[in-house]
């Protein structure tokens, strides 16, 4: 089910990665057990030639052309894992530009947001700013799932997140979009993504902070555009 | 009774017998490993279902990060260097390690370091942020807890303890070789060893400054960690340079004995000899350059993630050279599948399984979903547990017969590796299909759908850790009753198997030679063991394993020097680190002075003793020592040793770059630290390098006054030096220098601070110098200690060299 970009992107660059992996263990594991019970030792297998024995150096063995086969064989595969994990990193590292949500009417003009929103650690709760509203922000707690820290994003967008800290390392990942921030003070990271599918996804915290770390949780609510515009306004403009 | 009991306290506590020694690693190894596996174990059960409450989060913090520092440290690699102090020696016919004193010294340090670490959860609280000690929650604001201390107080001990063995094994390595014996003949359990050591020259330098920096953060209040331009990144990259190799350090010795051991069973040489050995080295070089996948997440640039993945993808390269090398090997053998082959085959097989699954962390674009969870902790596990520790215990099978002269009992062992096989796969697959789940969390809810994979890893780990019980009794009951195995049970052709089981404690009677056309000539006779009779190993057969000749020939091998050097370091440390904290504001510790002193004062009786002993030790004349014929293995050691100094050096210097390259701005120079002090300094440390030479020059002249006057010169200049510097701290203390310029102060005090305490060990050793020069040493052809210290002290002065413009003229 595709839930997010960022998802489907990690998804099918992981298959991509199971197909060529179990090719490889199967060719690997395949002839490993095949020399292990061809050439196990039976009543009429007889020593062989080059049998190591004491008072001699083993006699040498082996072509280069096997080495060659392997290490080129492996380059080619490793290459074509390379050539996609570079597409997809581009794309995680490419931040898209502002979006446009008419969320109020201000004085003289609809108060535009930007889909932008600073996410900060602490220990042991997540707090998330959306950008134009300084001092209006989700405050979560440890453990918490209830509304209070809800943290709602309209479903169709460009969705970027600023992630820091405001004490000590954490780290930032929504499970279900398959997306991850180093946040630690004194440096911003960015990543983005665009959900398709409606519903709550829990967030947790993957570096660990202390006693905290395993209640460091948060839930990321995918909304209809037109639910998130009246959220935005009861919960951060009002 | 008791005078046997005293005699075999006696041999343990003093030997320097590198098979002593060896059995001692090996026997302390797996007491941590039980000790680590319970604490594993425990965490299973906390994590089988969800919100259970078998753990607190704290507790359950200190037990996953004791876990992973006694495995990688405390059992990973003394295990694996246990068998290296046996059987190195052996197999390249040296008589011992180039320093058997330095050998037991190492082998006291690692056993008091991970008493520390074990102290620790007694005195409070155990390090509890994971092994890997992320910034800044370690920092003492975070982390008021002694544990941590403690933990820091380990970890300097058995770096001290590694840094040593890796200069005794490299020397023995290459200066102890028997006659023919040349490197590329050396099997691949040598060569393994041998590329480890340089990996740990290298890289634990590194650890050893990140965690002297992190230690004087949390006593000092220094800036290092604390701050924002050094923090997380700064620890990350000084702690990951060291961190990457680190893992291969704890790996090569295994795949060494995975490389000998299926050979041996399957009655063919090893595929491709060469190429895994230029394998080995190629993926220890590019170890040293990877370590930024462990940061893929913390944005440091597009570039340097692509960088990095590439690096990282490559370095699997040489492993696949390894691991076809070993499959292919078996192709038109006769294998035997004892124990041992086993073992080492599995080992295999999981490496394999582990290796992949580092190709997928080693994609930057993967590792943005599967950072911080347990497909991480599967891959790792696959590798330090399915590659080395089984591997590790497939070379427990293979030389159990060697060291003890009983055979174990083959049934036993292998339902052992049926278990051991089987519960591993169950413990830790399921743990790739968590790749959802955070590493490190106490619990976790019900509704993530974790609970049944996470209980059928518990499952594996009671099957695993249970099946562990099969090792230990199969290899205690055949200890004491098991048939006797003769020299040579599995037919193997490395020289350890031409003598008897166990060895007699001088190890060969004649040293093999090896000729020209590959044959190995015992006594003169090519493919017969040594003659001489059974050795006094453990479990002989008639009588006492003391005794019976061992002390009389070896008496001059028993020294109690190194455990005292040990036990007085022990002591020092725990005074540094085992203080309260002070309140309200606390930002240090206060040291304990008491033991800091006993520590001072039974560390110099130590050394005192330890120079004073008549220690000998034979060196054969006709050995393989290229590429260093000339160099005489003391001085070789010094190089070595220096070698990881300047590494050592390099980081704290890369440290300050680091913070100054982050900071906005930085004093003028001559604002804040005099450059007339600083020239001064230079002034008269290279002044005192002169004399030093002077000093070696006047010994080889036979210059009694000479000497005398010129190792006065060095150690007045040497005062002078660390005069000045005192009067300039003195100075800069008083001021608010901290408040004003936390990281320009912070990186001054503590790098110029460690190459004062280097100045001052220069000197001590200045000043036990010229009393032997005062009582006519030295001028009779026995200059070369002063040629020793001329090595260390002239370095001393090229880093002053470098710190100078550093901190005063830029």
């Amino acid at each position: 089910m595709a839930i997010a970009n960022m998802q489907v992107q990690f998804e099918d660059l992981f298959w991509l990665f199971t197909y060529l992996a179990v090719l490889v263990g199967v060719i690997v594991f395949g002839l490993m057990a095949y020399f292990i019970v061809k050439y196990r030792e039976k009543p009429t297998s007889r020593e062989p030639d080059d049998a190591p024995i004491l008072g001699r150096l083993p006699v040498p063995r082996g072509h280069a052309r096997t080495v060659i086969l392997t290490v080129s064989l492996s380059t080619i595969i490793l290459g074509v894992l390379i050539i996609g994990s570079f597409g997809s990193i581009d794309t995680i590292l490419s931040t898209p530009p502002p979006c446009n949500i008419a969320v109020a009417q201000g004085a003289n003009s609809p108060v535009i947001y930007n889909c932008s929103v600073l996410v900060t650690g602490h220990r042991f709760y997540w707090d998330f700013n959306y950008a134009g509203y300084p001092n209006r922000t989700i405050t979560g707690a440890p453990f918490c799932h209830d509304a209070n820290c809800l943290f709602a994003v309209p479903q169709g967008h460009d969705i970027r997140l600023n992630v820091t800290s405001a004490d000590v390392f954490h780290n930032f990942g929504i499970i279900a979009i398959k997306v991850k921030a180093d946040a630690y003070p004194g440096h911003i990271n960015n990543i983005w993504f665009n959900a398709e599918t409606l519903g709550n996804y829990t967030i947790q915290c993957y570096e660990l902070c202390g006693s905290g770390h395993a209640t460091m949780t948060a839930t990321l609510a995918v909304m209809p555009t037109t639910q998130f515009v009246s959220w935005f306004n009861s919960t951060i403009v009002h | 009774m008791t005078e046997q009991l005293a005699a075999t306290a006696k041999r343990w506590l003093y030997t320097t017998n590198h098979k002593d020694i060896g059995v001692l690693y090996i026997v302390t190894s797996l007491f941590f490993l039980v000790a680590a596996g319970l604490l594993a174990m425990t965490m299973r059960t906390q994590l089988s279902v969800p919100d259970n409450t078998v753990l607190t989060p704290e507790i359950f913090n200190q037990f996953v990060t004791v876990h992973g520092l006694l495995m990688i440290f405390w059992v990973l690699s003394p295990f694996a260097f246990g068998f290296a102090n046996y059987i190195i020696p052996l197999q390249i016919g040296a008589r011992d390690l180039a320093f058997p004193r330095l050998n037991a010294m190492s082998y006291w340090f690692y056993l008091f370091s991970g008493v520390m670490i074990i102290m620790s959860f007694f005195f409070g609280a155990a390090p509890d942020l994971g092994w890997t000690l992320y910034s800044p929650q370690t920092s003492f604001e975070f982390a008021p807890t002694i544990g941590l201390n403690l933990g820091a107080g380990g970890l300097i001990l058995i770096v001290v303890s590694i840094t040593m063995s890796s200069v005794n094994f490299l020397v023995t390595m290459f200066k102890m070789r028997a006659p023919g014996l040349k490197l590329s003949r050396m099997s691949l359990f040598p060569w393994s060893i041998l590329v480890t050591i340089f990996m740990m020259l290298y890289a634990f330098p590194s650890f050893l400054a990140a965690v002297l920096l992190l230690y004087v953060d949390r006593a000092f209040g220094t800036f290092y960690f604390t701050s924002i331009q050094g923090g997380s990144l700064l620890w990350d990259n000084v702690f990951w340079f060291f961190g990457h190799p680190e893992v291969y350090i704890v790996l090569f010795p295994a795949l060494g004995i995975v490389a000998d051991v299926i050979p041996t069973f399957a009655r063919r040489p090893l595929y491709g000899t060469k190429y895994v050995i230029g394998a080995l080295v190629a993926a220890a070089v590019i170890s040293f350059i990877v370590w930024g996948h462990h940061m893929f997440l913390t944005g440091y640039g597009i570039l340097t993630d692509k960088l990095y993945t590439v690096t990282t993808v490559a370095v699997s390269l040489p492993f696949d050279v390894i691991v076809i090398a070993l499959i292919e090997t078996l192709a038109m053998a006769k294998l035997r599948l004892k124990a041992a082959a086993l073992f080492t085959l599995g080992a295999v097989a999981l490496f394999v399984i582990g290796g992949i699954t580092g190709v997928y962390l080693a994609s930057v674009a993967l590792d943005y979903a599967l950072r911080g969870t347990y497909f991480v902790v599967a891959h790792f596990h696959y590798i330090m547990v399915g590659g080395s520790i089984m591997g590790l215990i497939g070379g427990l099978y293979y030389w159990f017969p060697k060291i003890t002269g009983r055979m174990y009992n083959e049934s036993i062992a292998r339902i052992h590796f049926v278990f051991s096989f089987v519960g591993f796969n169950v413990l830790y697959f399921p743990m790739f299909l968590l790749l959802d789940m955070p590493r490190r969390i106490a619990t976790y809810s019900p509704d993530t759908g974790w609970g049944l994979l996470n209980t059928t890893a518990t499952v594996g780990g009671f099957i695993f850790g249970g099946a562990q019980l099969l090792l230990f009794y199969n290899l205690y009951r055949s200890l004491r009753s098991g048939p006797p195995s003769g020299p040579n049970p599995w037919n193997g052709w490395t020289l350890e198997w031409a003598l008897p089981s166990p060895p007699p404690a001088h190890d060969f009677d004649t040293i093999p030679t090896f000729s020209d056309d590959g044959t190995i000539h015992f006594k003169g006779t090519a493919g017969l063991p040594n003659g001489s009779s059974p050795g006094n190993g453990i479990g002989e057969p008639n009588g006492s394993s003391v005794g019976n000749g061992y002390v009389a020939l070896h008496a001059e091998g028993l020294s109690p020097w190194p455990i005292l050097m040990a036990l007085s370091s022990f002591i020092f440390f725990l005074g540094l680190t085992i203080g309260k904290p002070d309140n309200p504001q606390p930002v240090s510790y206060q040291p304990f002075w008491p033991l800091i002193a006993d520590g001072v004062i039974l560390g110099i009786i130590s050394l005192f003793g330890y120079s004073r002993e008549r220690f000998t030790v034979h060196e054969d004349s006709h050995v393989e020592s290229w590429p260093f014929r000339q160099v005489p293995n003391m001085k070789l050691g010094i190089w070595t040793f220096l070698g990881a100094e300047v590494i050592f050096f390099g980081v704290l210097m890369g440290a300050y770059f680091f913070v100054r390259t982050a900071a906005p701005t930085w004093p003028i120079p001559g604002t804040v630290f005099e450059i007339r002090n600083g020239f001064a300094m230079t002034l008269v440390l290279l002044t005192s390098s002169l004399t030093a030479i002077m000093a070696l020059a006047s010994a080889r002249a036979g210059n009694r006054n000479g000497v005398i006057v010129s190792l006065a010169g060095t150690l007045a200049l040497g005062a002078a030096f660390l005069y000045i510097k005192a009067g300039e701290w003195f100075t800069l203390g008083g001021s608010d220098v901290f408040k004003n310029y936390p990281l320009p102060a912070t990186s001054y005090f503590i790098t110029t601070g460690t190459h004062g305490v280097h100045v001052f060990a220069g000197m001590c050793m200045a000043v036990y110098l010229l009393a032997n020069a005062v009582k006519g040493k030295y001028v009779n052809g026995d200059h070369v200690t002063l040629e020793h210290f001329g090595l260390y002290w002239h370095f001393v002065d090229i880093v002053w060299v470098f710190l100078f413009p550093l901190f005063y003229l830029i």
